[in-house]
């Protein structure tokens, strides 16, 4: 069974543009991505009770938020735009990282890493 | 082989600044390798067992949390379990806990309960919103009797205003039995009868003797009603889904069929629902009106109409036939049966022709194609004679049909 590293994002302020990247080394050697899905679902609670905030997938919404998968440099990459943050009315969302290997492997899902995400009330509009 | 998640805050960081964060995790299934040599064959197993013990199992498939500060049930995980031996019941159950609502500190309490008792009640403290536990139960009841318990997992909060719950929680019960064989077959029916009209039915799996009323009750079969009868002429109607016995007036009025009329009725002629009146009697039937015309031409010399009736009601005229003594006179009769209003000189209001009855061969019949054969009541008939007849005709024979409408 894999483990799921925990993680607090640093906090990130309502309406504004969002991103991180993670990146996934094995023997400080990048990790071969190719053919891996990712999403994350950013909720109001820590479980799947909670409301959808807003789901990432390597397909971006409307607006533009993506998961970016660079398979050669092992990197995924979340990117929330501003237009999807105005409406995170909560103190802390809460989301995790699912990630589906190659369907030669089996499509085999982990979880590897999950945690919180503080928001900062905007002040200006 | 342990795989590290490096945290940047963007790409272009990589290599130029230190990670936010540095995160190991252990076999994410990144850089599985080829598949290795297929390994030895392992010694053969031993032979299997038959029958598997009672066994039940119970997952929970959503998060649920409580606020309770006794014991509740938690949802969908309750199960039963039956033992065929006086044995004891092993429940195995472990579970993951957190905070399902607030930010607080909260106790939460999870428990076994057997047939409504709870046993092995413990506590976790959840520090706040992100704290987790698992955790796990393991409860052998005393010996119990054979027969179907209940066994549930319970949680309440013991303390804290956020609100604790449990995320997932697996529960498999098991009676700590002997492995239980396969069914056997059915016995052989052994039920005594003492009625001939006993009959078997399948009950529960096993055969039950059944009286006839049993058995007609189970079939469906309704006796006759058991109603008693004082008159030759009582009978049997459903009414609302059961037999009801009726008297005779009560039954032919369900059936509507009319009384007789008595013969007191009859004489007194009272109700005209009981007797034919006398209109209806004479209904169809011909009546004659006609006679004789004796010197045609000196009945015209005094007047030129004839008067024959007046209708005391309504009529029909259906047949006219006229024939004068002569068949080959000098001069036909032209003249016209008719009704008014009145027969007075010079008046005769609403004159109307009933026909044209001018003769050929001193002769006239007709039996239809009337002008107007319906005449009111209270209208005068009568014969109109268009000019004088011939001196040859002595006599005319007048002949009309009419049925009262």
């Amino acid at each position: 069974m894999e483990s799921t590293a925990y993680y607090d994002f640093e906090p990130t302020v309502q309406g504004t543009d969002w991103e991180r990247t993670l990146e996934f080394k094995t023997n400080g050697v990048a990790d071969d991505l190719t053919d891996w899905d990712a999403r994350a679902t950013f909720r109001d609670k820590p479980n799947i009770g909670g409301a959808i905030i807003i789901d990432l997938t390597t397909t971006p919404n409307a607006q533009g938020s993506v998961i970016v998968i660079s398979a050669s440099t092992g990197l995924v990459t979340f990117r929330i735009v501003d237009v999807d943050s105005d409406a995170f009315a909560q103190d802390v969302l809460y989301w995790d990282l699912k990630m589906t290997g190659p369907p030669a492997d089996g499509s085999k899902e982990s979880v590897p890493i999950r945690g919180t995400l503080p928001i900062i009330r905007k002040i200006t509009v | 082989m342990p795989t590290v998640i490096n945290v940047y805050d963007t790409v272009a960081s990589i290599g130029v600044n230190d990670p936010e964060a540095s995160l190991t995790i252990y076999e994410m299934f990144i850089g599985v390798g080829p598949t290795g040599p297929t390994g030895a064959t392992g010694p053969a197993g031993a032979s299997g067992v038959a029958g598997k013990l009672p066994n039940s199992y119970a997952e929970l498939s959503s998060p649920e949390g409580v606020t309770s500060a006794t014991l509740v049930d938690i949802p969908g995980m309750s199960t039963t379990i039956t033992l065929e031996e006086a044995v004891e019941i092993a429940v195995l159950c472990s579970f993951e806990l957190q905070t399902q609502d607030g930010s607080s500190a909260s106790t939460i309490g999870i428990a076994v309960n057997i047939n409504g008792t709870d046993y092995d009640s413990y506590s976790l403290y959840l520090s706040g919103s992100n704290d987790t536990g698992i955790g796990a139960i393991t409860h052998r009841s005393a010996e119990l009797a054979p027969g179907t318990y209940t066994v549930k997992m319970r949680f309440q909060r013991t303390s804290g205003v956020s609100t604790p719950g449990v995320n997932h929680m697996d529960m498999l019960v098991m009676g700590l039995q002997g492995a239980q064989g396969a069914d056997g077959t059915d016995g052989t029916v052994t039920a005594v009868t003492d009625a001939t009209s006993d009959m078997l039915f399948g009950e529960t799996n096993v055969w039950t003797k059944k009286t006839l009323a049993e058995g007609k009750t189970i079939l469906g079969i309704t006796n006759a009603p058991n109603v008693a009868t004082d008159a030759t002429s009582d009978m049997m109607f459903g009414v609302a889904n059961a037999w009801a016995k009726k008297t005779l007036a009560e039954g032919k009025s369900i059936l509507g069929v009319p009384s007789a009329a008595s013969i007191a009725e009859v004489t007194t002629g009272t109700d005209t629902s009981k007797f034919v009146t006398p209109d209806a009697l004479m209904n169809g039937v011909v009546h004659p009106w006609g006679g004789t015309i004796s010197n045609p031409q000196a009945v015209y010399a005094q007047r030129a109409q004839l008067f024959i009736a007046k209708t005391a009601s309504a009529v029909t005229v259906t047949s006219i036939f006229a024939d004068c003594n002569d068949p080959t006179p000098t001069a036909e009769i032209a003249w016209d049966l008719k009704f008014a209003d009145d027969m007075h000189d010079g008046v005769f209001a609403n004159a109307t022709i009933v026909d044209v009855l001018d003769t050929t061969n001193g002769t006239f019949s007709a039996t239809s194609g009337f002008d107007d054969a319906t005449i009111p009541a209270n209208k005068y008939v009568y014969l109109q004679f268009d000019s004088a007849p011939h001196a040859d005709i002595v006599d005319i024979l007048v002949d009309i049909g009419y049925t009262v409408d």
